[in-house]
């Protein structure tokens, strides 16, 4: 590292800081693959389409998707990770309880190491999804995830004092082929009193 | 589905041309059901308002999924359903809370280039959704569009 950083970076000399090298290990590594909560169904699909309003007959018209060079209905591909977010129960375990379904995998690790330095908000920032193949009811998308890379000291953004992370997603079919590949950036930071007025001006 | 289906074919696409604008309505109904019911995400900030206040923002907010699938949803709708999505890359700026007198997300793109590759049709286009406090998403996506040869 050194003189990598020649300005000194933000840092509030009375709050505790995360401490980088407690997660440095944790760059590059991967969870094992994990299943779905649930296969890809038709009703999950009309859902997205209800909300997005998405009108593609490929998603909702069995007919014209029939007739189509894939040969029946598909998802919509910016849908692939809905079905890797766990389900209702699991997921208010892991936000509100802070019970998480399997504290080893590294982004686990690196949730429980922030929130422990005191970086309990968390909110997505970017994302970039490359598609590689359909996705079609009645197939189980399974993934792997793991951290690409950790910012290593403190970012003064708008929802206060963070740092940001990179997850890398990948999500294989039954067959084993893959359909996607993802990364995510998160933003974790420490809510200030009120961010509220933040806002109105 | 009374919508018209209609193809845009690589041919009749030039760079720098700009996709009619559209316009959501961004209120608590799109965002929780969005979250939960299409993205199956639980995170409380995205449905709770008290969870998400408690978190230190003003209010509950859209979730990453939603904001990339109704852009998504915004440029696949444009180029018809013999096009096919390849890439997706968006980043967040202001988020998007629902608002009392009604916030409003305005979708706008262009085409920026044009090109063929591995024996496909390519258009990269740049996008962007703006809300009431300023640009929510911005990105870039690729497409693969069918040709009339």
């Amino acid at each position: 590292m050194g003189k990598k950083y020649e300005v000194k970076p933000f840092n509030s000399p009375l709050e505790e800081s995360l401490d980088y090298s407690l997660v440095a290990d944790l760059v590059g590594k991967f969870s094992p693959q994990r299943d779905p909560h649930d296969e890809v169904s038709e009703s999950d699909i009309r859902h997205w389409c209800e909300v997005m309003h998405d009108a593609n007959p490929l998603y909702r018209d069995t007919e014209y998707a029939r007739n189509s060079e894939y040969g029946g209905m598909i998802a919509p591909p910016a849908m692939v990770q809905a079905w890797s977010l766990g389900s209702m129960k699991t997921a208010l375990n892991q936000f509100v309880e802070e019970k998480l379904a399997f504290p080893d995998d590294p982004n686990n690790r690196l949730t429980e190491q922030v929130v422990k330095a005191g970086y309990t908000g968390v909110m997505a920032t970017a994302q970039v999804q490359t598609y590689k193949a359909p996705i079609k009811p009645g197939d189980t998308i399974y993934f792997k995830l793991g951290v690409s890379q950790i910012s290593e000291y403190d970012h003064f953004t708008r929802q206060g004092v963070g740092r940001y992370y990179m997850i890398v997603y990948t999500f294989e079919n039954q067959d084993g082929e893959e359909v996607c590949f993802c990364t995510f950036r998160v933003l974790v930071y420490k809510p200030p009193a009120s961010t509220r007025k933040l806002y109105k001006g | 589905m009374a919508e018209e289906i209609k193809d845009i074919y690589w041919e009749d696409v030039k760079e720098k041309y700009d996709l009619p604008q559209k316009t959501r309505v961004i209120d608590t109904t799109i965002i929780a059901a969005g979250a939960m019911w299409a993205s199956h995400d639980f995170m409380p900030v995205h449905h709770d308002r008290d969870f998400a206040q408690g978190k230190g923002a003003p209010d509950i907010f859209m979730n990453i999924l939603t904001s990339n699938g109704i852009l998504a949803s915004y440029l696949e709708q444009w180029a018809g359903p013999a096009a096919k999505m390849k890439t997706m890359q968006i980043s967040l700026q202001v988020p998007n809370f629902p608002e009392k007198d009604g916030n409003k997300m305005d979708m706008n793109a262009r085409v920026t280039k044009k090109y063929e590759e591995g024996g496909e049709h390519l258009i990269e286009l740049a996008f962007s959704g703006d809300n009431n406090l300023g640009p929510h998403i911005v990105g870039t996506a690729v497409m693969a569009l069918p040709t009339k040869g």
